[in-house]
């Protein structure tokens, strides 16, 4: 499993770990996603009405760019209440990217209602097996 | 990391006063000031198993902040500054903290009195949790029925609670039983996002999902006789919690300003340890900017709650008619940034007072307190659990010299979310709730498990550190009896 869930007193710590930097962004926000709505992106979803977004981010360092990025996919999941399980990303360097986010508008009311996306905790960093790791807390 | 950080903690830690703990200047070449926590022995061997006193440490490091970084009983892990704190920074050098007041700007509490005796209507409660369940709307990014063109949201934004009563939610009077009341008067709407402003929009007159609520309560103990009665509180009486906030808007809010700062912070020379904790000078651009928005986002929170007092009345008067009479006794912010006044080592500063899960507690005699309560103190309501209880407290002289007129906010959470789910089933806790008489109707089965009684802290042990502190002193103790839920 690319993520998983850490305790936290009040809200939700998430970790993240994947074999690329991309692949981290990615996985982080199907982590993000499936504390919204556990269980939407491993199925599959005949009657979905497929929702797209372009998005693009700027930051201080790639720590913060996830974080950001999170933040970014959060607005339009909560304005269109909507599950983003894919991400294309046409550009991605330090400090900026440009992607486009894919998903379905659901009509089930969301499983957790995150607030914001935190800057505690979050550091990429590779690890000694050499895949890229973070932490998210998530405000509930 | 926080087995070695907590040891190191827990030795430091030392007591000041009966129910006060130190964490010295010295333990952290970083920090400004000491930190501070208001426990008991026992209350404190549970604070220091999860990472809220390390957090308070990094509050204690932030630019201009004075006499401590303190903590409450009810404090937990938050991200960046802990909930159950409170930070005041100096109003000339030092910064303002989006973090230090929270995503859900003026999150805070409503207690709303009615005329109405337990034994009147007691056996009405189940359809009263009902009817409130129609009336309110609640649950995840949920919107409301009040929907707002741009122009009425800026007006509610910089007009806060007074703006929806011209609307025709509620009357004059209820503007002179709020905090502030119900409007922060340098708020500008223009310096909310149209991103807040879109999340906002249709949530005005909703609870949201999480920890917030509407609780029916009846008046269970009195402590002081005539405190209860100045604030029309009588043993036996129904009275109404309220627990929400500024919702979308005020999170994003946050976001926004909090990832600005983390841009700005460079420029300040500014340098934190933990980036959620991202702050600028009050004085510079960005933090006046922030500060307009706050009051704005906290303006919305006072017409959202005043809005629900609405619905509340609505659903009363389904059931037992339009003659019931229902006023607000008070209503308190308790994730907020405050300018005040107050005597630093004998000097009288202006400060930022910054509140994340804490409430004012200024004392009888406070020219802040409105004058219908100033001879008591101001109120202070501390929702507990939906299964124990509630508390009414007032302000106590204590809050100014030792916490720069604060005190705590609620029980206080003990147990995540995760291990919640585990160990509630939601069906049983209903029905447990029910044998007891508590009326719970709630959106979602999950939100029902995550917020169970068990997960939170024993809610008479927080009052009553408070209380014997003389930070705040007990009114009235309420039972709940309806409890409705995200």
């Amino acid at each position: 499993m690319p993520f998983w869930i850490l305790p936290h007193t009040a809200d939700v710590r998430l970790r993240v770990e994947a074999s690329s930097v991309v692949e981290l962004f990615a996985e982080a926000m199907r982590g993000m996603m499936e504390i919204v709505l556990p269980g939407f992106c491993t199925q599959t979803f005949p009657h979905c009405r497929l929702v797209e977004q372009d998005v693009r981010v700027q930051s201080v360092d790639q720590s913060a760019l996830l974080i950001d990025f999170l933040s970014e996919v959060l607005y339009w999941s909560q304005v269109q209440h909507a599950v983003f399980c894919a991400v294309q990303f046409q550009q991605l360097d330090k400090v900026s990217l440009q992607a486009r986010i894919e998903g379905c508008e659901v009509e089930q009311a969301f499983e957790e209602d995150i607030k914001a996306v935190t800057y505690h905790e979050s550091f990429i960093r590779q690890n000694p097996s050499g895949r890229w790791e973070t932490v998210v807390v998530f405000d509930i | 990391m926080p087995e070695v950080a907590t040891g190191s903690i827990k030795a430091a830690l030392r007591r000041i006063e009966p129910y006060l703990w130190e964490i010295p200047q010295s333990f952290d070449p970083a920090m400004r000031v000491p930190a501070r926590v208001f426990a008991t022995a026992r209350m404190l061997e549970e604070i220091i198993q999860d990472r809220a006193l390390l957090q308070l440490v990094n509050v204690a490091t932030l630019p201009g902040i004075q006499g401590a970084a303190i903590a409450m009983p009810d404090v937990h892990e938050g991200y960046g500054f802990p909930i159950g704190g409170v930070a005041a920074m100096d109003y000339e050098t030092g910064v303002v903290s989006p973090g230090g007041i929270g995503y859900d700007i003026n999150c805070g509490v409503r207690l709303l009195l009615t005329d109405l005796h337990d034994a009147e209507v007691n056996k009405w409660y189940p359809q009263l949790a009902k009817e409130l369940f129609r009336k309110v709307p609640s649950g995840m990014g949920k919107g409301g029925k009040l929907k707002l063109s741009i122009k009425e949201l800026d007006a509610v934004l910089n007009g806060g609670a007074p703006a929806v009563v011209k609307m025709g939610f509620g009357t004059e009077t209820d503007i002179q039983y709020l905090e502030s009341f119900g409007c922060i008067d340098f708020a500008d709407a223009g310096a909310v996002s149209a991103r807040a402003k879109e999340r906002g929009k249709n949530q005005l007159g909703t609870i949201g999902s999480g920890n917030h609520f509407v609780e029916v309560d009846r008046v269970e103990l009195l402590y002081d006789h005539a405190a209860a009665k100045a604030l029309g509180l009588f043993h036996g009486q129904i009275v109404v919690l309220i627990h929400t906030g500024s919702r979308g808007l005020g999170h994003q809010v946050a976001t926004d300003y909090i990832k600005a700062m983390l841009h700005s912070m460079d420029r300040y020379g500014i340098r934190l340890r933990d980036r959620e904790l991202a702050c600028a000078p009050i004085q510079s651009e960005e933090g006046q900017r922030y500060l307009r928005a706050m009051a704005a986002a906290a303006n919305f929170a006072w017409a959202n709650r005043q809005v629900v007092t609405a619905e509340v009345r609505e659903a009363f008067r389904v059931l037992f008619g339009s003659d019931v009479k229902i006023r607000i006794c008070y209503d308190v912010a308790h994730n907020i940034a405050k300018v005040e006044e107050h005597d630093v080592e004998g000097e009288r500063k202006k400060v930022v007072v910054h509140r994340k899960g804490a409430t004012r507690a200024f004392p009888p005699g406070h020219p802040e307190v409105i004058e219908q309560y100033r001879s008591v103190g101001q109120p202070i309501l501390i929702p507990g659990s939906m299964g124990t209880a509630s508390y009414v407290l007032v302000g106590a002289p204590g809050s100014m010299k030792r916490s720069f007129g604060s005190t705590c906010h609620g029980a206080g959470r003990k147990m995540s979310r995760r291990k919640a789910l585990k160990a509630v089933r939601a069906a049983e806790l209903l029905k447990e709730l029910e044998s007891e008489g508590i009326y719970a109707q709630a959106g979602s089965m999950r939100g029902l498990a995550e917020e169970a009684p068990i997960a939170y802290k024993d809610v008479h042990s927080v009052v009553d550190v408070v209380d014997r502190a003389g930070i705040a002193r007990k009114v009235a103790q309420l039972r709940p009896v309806a409890v409705i839920k995200g």
